[in-house]
Formats: C-alpha cells, sequence, structure tokens
C-alpha cells in the first residue's frame, strides 16, 4: 500500500514537472519590430504598441499608422521620455496637434511622410487639418 | 433654411438618380477611362466649391474646410492623374461626368447669389449633400465597375477621405445650426 501510494506520488510529481518544463519552453509572441502600432482600440484597453529597439532600460519607440482617416491605435500608453512615430499612409496630408491649448503640433505630414516626438506628459490630440480624426497618448 | 434644405435635398436627388435606372434608363456602364474622368471631375468640382467659399467667407471654420477641400481633393486628382498616365488611359468625358458638371454648374450660380452667414450656411449645406452624392456614387457605382485592380484601390483608398470630409461638414453645419 505504502510502496503504491510512492508511486502514484512519483508519477503525480512527473505530470507536474512536464507541465513546468512544458509553460517554460513555451516562448510569448515576440514584438515584431516593423510591425504597425496594435489596432486594438477600445476605451477600456489602451494598448502597449509596438516598440523598437527594445533594450531594457532605455526609452522605446512606438509607432502610430495613420491610414483610412484614423490614427492606429487611437489611444496608446507609453513610458516618458519614450518616441512616438506617427507615419501617414493616406493620400492626404495630415497632421498631429494636441487638442487643449495646442502645445505642440506636427504642422502638415504629407503622404507617405512621418513626424516623430519624445512624450513628456499624456496628451489628446488630433488632426488639425481633419478634425474629427482623434487620438490619445497615455503616458505613465 | 427649410428652402436651402429643399433645394440641397433635390440635389442629392438629382445626383443619386444619375446612378438610378430612372435617370439614363438603367445604371451606367462605363469603362475603367469613364471611372477616372468622373473621380477627376467630381474632385474638381469641389476644389472649383472651395475657390468660391474662400472668395466669399469670412468664417473661420468655414474657411479652413473649404482649404482642406481645396488641398485634399487636389492630392487625390494628382494621384488619379499619375495612375492613368502610369496605366496609359486617358480620362473620358462621358454621361455621368457632362451630369455631374452641369449640376455643379447651376449650385455655383446659385452660391454666388449669396452672400455673408447665408452663404456660409449655403456652402456648407451643399458641402453635405454633394459629399454624401459622391460616396453613394463612389461605392455603388465607381468602385464596383472598376476594371483595372489600381483605380479600385484608388478609389477604395479614397473612400474614407470622402467619408471624413462629410463628417467635418456636418460638424460645420452643425455649428450653423445653434
Amino acid at each position: 500500500m505504502r510502496i503504491r501510494s510512492w508511486g502514484i506520488l512519483k508519477n503525480s510529481m512527473y505530470i507536474l514537472f512536464s507541465i513546468f518544463l512544458l509553460c517554460n519552453c513555451y516562448d510569448s509572441p515576440k514584438k515584431d519590430p516593423s510591425a504597425r502600432g496594435a489596432a486594438n482600440d477600445t476605451n477600456n484597453h489602451i494598448p502597449k504598441g509596438e516598440a523598437l529597439g527594445i533594450k531594457k532600460g532605455q526609452p522605446h519607440v512606438y509607432i502610430v499608422s495613420i491610414s483610412e482617416m484614423t490614427f492606429h491605435p487611437k489611444a496608446i500608453k507609453v513610458h516618458k521620455g519614450d518616441t512616438i512615430i506617427w507615419i501617414n499612409h493616406d493620400l492626404v496630408a495630415h497632421c498631429v496637434t494636441e487638442v487643449s491649448n495646442k502645445p505642440w503640433t506636427s504642422s502638415a505630414i504629407p503622404s507617405g511622410r512621418s513626424w516623430k516626438m519624445v512624450v513628456i506628459q499624456s496628451s489628446d490630440y488630433y488632426c488639425a487639418i481633419h478634425p474629427v480624426m482623434k487620438g490619445k497618448i497615455v503616458a505613465e | 433654411m427649410k428652402t436651402i434644405t429643399n433645394i440641397f435635398s433635390a440635389v442629392i436627388m438629382m445626383i443619386a438618380l444619375l446612378i438610378s435606372s430612372s435617370s439614363f434608363g438603367q445604371t451606367p456602364k462605363l469603362t475603367d477611362p469613364e471611372i477616372a474622368s468622373v473621380a477627376v471631375t467630381a474632385n474638381q468640382i469641389d476644389i472649383n466649391y472651395a475657390k468660391i467659399a474662400k472668395e466669399k467667407s469670412k468664417n473661420a471654420d468655414v474657411l479652413k474646410f473649404a482649404a482642406t477641400m481645396a488641398s485634399d481633393h487636389q492630392s487625390v486628382i494628382d494621384q488619379a492623374v499619375a495612375l492613368v498616365k502610369k496605366l496609359g488611359v486617358t480620362p473620358k468625358d462621358n454621361e455621368v461626368s457632362k451630369k455631374l458638371n452641369a449640376d455643379a454648374e447651376t449650385t455655383k450660380k446659385m452660391l454666388r447669389t449669396k452672400s455673408g452667414n447665408t452663404f456660409n450656411k449655403a456652402y456648407i449645406h451643399n458641402e453635405v449633400a454633394y459629399h454624401k452624392a459622391v460616396i453613394e456614387t463612389v461605392q455603388n457605382l465607381l468602385i464596383p465597375q472598376a476594371q483595372n485592380a489600381e483605380l479600385k484601390a484608388l478609389l477604395e483608398k479614397v473612400l474614407p477621405i470622402l467619408k471624413a470630409h462629410l463628417e467635418h461638414a456636418e460638424m460645420v453645419q452643425k455649428m450653423f445650426a445653434k
């Protein structure tokens, strides 16, 4: 009886150890440096965006793609000191302008061009050329 | 105000009829050179409306909207011209582009008779009506009938621009409704 219990216990430990190994061998999805910003735009969830040149402790670079008259992602969460690059994939010029008091603006970003900014604070922004286009930066 | 609304409802109806069976007996069948011509004509018409707004309006929101229309529609024309050049296609005048031009002449005459806030309201009402009609035409006539993949892709890329213009026009229109 004692020997049988030990056998069951030993088998259980093997199973648990195998599960542990499987969990650690599974590699979490890697961020694709060439990918555009995540397009998961909801009010409840603010995506982190796709970081470029990731090195621990260094500021990250995020991309916001402008296409189909929309910022993708519409809201992005970054750290202060990180850089955001807005890339205009539309046929028409856009801009990125802070909503309240307009302390910063990109001026016009022609089709196919980009503009970057180091984030120092959270901001709501919009395209002053097409005021229906709105975006948000949450700086942690 | 009611008269203006009626006029623009009539404009929408007239342009919408372009793609209905009652205007031409049946839905017009367009070739790619004809589709290119309609696309360039429709954009040029809105640039011309914007020029009138620039001459006649003093309202900052109207002037800003008109500047965006002039710049965006010129960008679309530039892309369309570059594409037809690449494809070796010459835009061909047709019943739809002729009707668009004829209706635009009537609208321009009407806009030129107005001034001040009456002009602003008339211009922005027309922009709402015109963009609704053009969206309808691009969506239900030009995109489905375009044969060349690049031409179809360009029209599909233009559609969100027109929709954003409509939303912008409606936003300015609301300011005048206050």
